[in-house]
């Protein structure tokens, strides 16, 4: 047998999740209120018909895996630039409503660009500048949309 | 059938060709484009805002203004959705599946300027039918139900065997996600909330936009940034000659008219939208494969079908405003307040007591339509550069605009916020190989089959029967069950 027969299947691992997640939700939906005199379709019927779908779509993954190995997907996932663009915009999205915009934009955009490969001093002074000031006078202006701001 | 007499069509020319007039069609459609264009906002909220200013004008520059706007901004969303894989509106979403993959094969401005030609071919269709056959269509979708809403929206599932990227069971997964991430909130039936994890935010549910947003482009956004350098090897873009276009239009006609009829039907139907109907017409466009086909031809069928039917909505959800005076989509609606500032009550006597005004509805919308494909076809040149610009200076724009149009959807910093959770779940699910676009045709379709599904039910004492005895979900069922057994003869075949 080979490394990659002997090895976890990426389809497995997603039908394995696939179905913890149809358990969780069939759980889940088991808590949610019901009203006196519901009927059989009631709140829970939904989501149950979908936890059973979810998990026999995770079934026949498992049953019938592609080649590619749960490994391979895995490091793919796990790819540093992408992981370090993802952290930032997190950080970025979460802190939105306490930064001041240009600011925060500014930051964001500089530090993105130097994750994925961005060098030239020039690019790295005037890019940030022009997309954090840009996006706010036009959203602010341009569309009335109140982007936070310190002042 | 109703016709409309040549001389009051002259004379709403006549009247439409008035600088005046042409000048607020031309701010409404560049407002449209803008607006269309820009992700998170969308051709409603434009409409909504233009709204006020139309007190000081009259009846045809009024229409001028918002018709224009509500053309362009429904075709607009095809612009981000094909350059950045970023739809500008929910309706935009099927197009950015194969607009954005010529795109990245150097055709993005082949995937412009049939978007831009389909959907003015879809727009005129709706305007012919608007005109033809409008009070008949309209009494046909007074009857619809819940029980032939919920079969449509079976109908549209359908279409994750054309969207779910080779896998089906990956498909029906990522439909499945997306269905479940609708029902949490507030259940719309029964008032009970559900899967909100106490955060009073999630009570209204997943809005639509952000999720979108999250699912396209950010989860693009992170795959690309995993290795930001290959991208320097797509190859360059290809300048497409205007001669070319009627050789794809022409090659599919029948694509195209199928798509409009599509669009214009659903459109016609109160609350259906722009979205449901793109994604169907979407689905009979790619569900089949054909021997031989190019994948350029395949994917210039996906971009055609979906904004054909797309714009053929702008028509279509106009029938039951003029004919009942109710509206058919969200536009529609704000366009009730619009016609209410002009003195005008849309309802079942509109187009006898105002066949004039009609007429320069008609004009205005076909003008507008027109407008917005000359404009786009002048700057399709100008717009695939976007493709052009390196990655690492491409993906901060385009994320700092999925989190700006987030932002601009409610004035709220939390569906930024979602967007970023949303955009990490589609990431990891792209790299499992699950399409994202089930997973926004469960989002979609998802609240339109539980709450017809259950309403109906519930409307005839729990009698599953009634999807079967009712002529017109009957038909559709019937219609439904074909076109499966017939995909499922024919992938059978296949292997």
């Amino acid at each position: 047998m080979t490394h990659t027969e002997d090895s976890m299947k990426a389809d497995r691992a997603l039908g394995i999740a696939a179905i913890l997640a149809g358990i969780l939700i069939a759980f889940a939906s088991s808590h949610v209120q019901l009203l006196p005199g519901s009927t059989a379709v009631s709140a829970r019927f939904f989501p149950y018909l979908l936890a059973a779908i979810l998990s026999a779509g995770g079934l026949t993954l498992i049953l019938w895996p592609g080649a590619v190995p749960a490994r391979d997907v895995v490091t793919r996932i796990l790819t540093p630039s992408a992981l370090m663009v993802a952290a930032t915009f997190s950080i970025y999205a979460f802190t939105f409503r306490y930064m001041d915009f240009r600011l925060g934009t500014w930051l964001f955009v500089l530090i993105t660009m130097w994750i994925l490969g961005a060098r030239k001093p020039l690019e790295l002074i005037i890019t940030p500048i022009a997309v954090a000031l840009i996006t706010f006078y036009l959203f602010r202006y341009g569309f009335t949309v109140l982007l936070p701001t310190w002042n | 059938m109703e016709l409309i007499g040549l001389d009051t069509i002259l004379g709403a020319i006549s009247v439409v060709s008035q600088p005046s007039v042409l000048m607020w069609m031309c701010i409404g459609v560049a407002v449209g484009l803008i607006f269309g264009a820009s992700p998170g906002l969308t051709a409603t909220t434009g409409v909504a805002i233009a709204v006020p200013l139309t007190f000081g004008v009259n009846f045809e520059q009024s229409m001028a203004l918002l018709l224009g706007l509500y053309c362009a901004g429904y075709f607009a969303g095809s612009l981000p959705a094909i350059l950045i894989n970023t739809p500008g509106a929910p309706g935009n979403a099927a197009t950015a599946l194969d607009g954005y993959r010529l795109a990245r094969s150097g055709k993005a401005d082949l995937a412009i300027s049939l978007s831009a030609t389909a959907s003015v071919v879809g727009g005129i269709f709706s305007i012919i039918v608007l005109m033809f056959a409008a009070p008949q269509l309209s009494s046909f979708a007074l009857k619809f139900t819940s029980v032939e809403y919920c079969v449509l929206g079976l109908f549209g599932v359908s279409c994750v065997a054309a969207v779910s990227g080779g896998s089906m069971a990956k498909g029906i997964i990522g439909a499945s996600f997306g269905m479940l991430l609708a029902t949490i909130g507030i259940d719309e039936v029964g008032g009970v909330t559900r899967f909100t994890m106490g955060m009073p935010a999630l009570l209204g549910g997943i809005p639509l936009i952000p999720a979108l947003i999250a699912m396209f482009a950010l989860a693009e956004l992170f795959t690309q940034a995993a290795n930001p350098r290959s991208d320097q090897a797509l190859p360059g873009q290809q300048r497409y000659p205007l001669a070319g276009l009627p050789r794809f239009l022409g090659k599919h006609w029948a694509l195209l008219g199928q798509s409009a009829m599509i669009g214009t039907f659903i459109g016609i139907l109160p609350g259906a939208g722009p979205t449901i109907a793109s994604w169907i017409a979407y689905g009979q466009a790619r569900g089949r494969e054909r021997a031989g086909e190019s994948d350029e031809d395949a994917q210039a069928r996906g971009v055609m079908a979906a904004e054909s039917a797309n714009n053929a909505v702008t028509g279509g959800a106009l029938v039951p405003l003029l004919t009942l005076g109710i509206p058919g989509d969200t536009v529609t609606a704000v366009l009730i307040g619009a016609l209410l500032i002009q003195g005008i009550d849309p309802g079942p006597m509109f187009i006898f007591e105002h066949e004039d005004l009609f007429a320069q509805i008609l004009v205005i919308l076909l003008f507008s339509s027109v407008l917005f494909l000359v404009i786009t076809l002048l700057a399709r040149g100008l717009l695939p550069r976007i493709v052009t610009i390196p990655p690492r200076i491409l993906l901060p724009i385009v994320a700092v605009l999925c989190a700006t149009g987030g932002f601009a959807i409610n004035n709220a910093t939390f569906e930024v916020g979602l967007i970023a959770v949303l955009g990490m779940i589609g990431y990891v699910l792209l790299r499992f190989g699950v399409s994202m676009a089930p997973v926004v045709l469960g989002l979609v379709l998802g609240p339109i089959i539980e709450v017809n599904m259950r309403n109906a039910l519930i409307a005839n004492d729990m009698d599953f029967t009634v999807f079967f005895t009712r002529p017109i979900s009957a038909t559709l069922l019937a219609v439904l069950a074909v076109t499966l057994v017939v995909a499922g003869w024919r992938s059978f075949h296949k292997r």
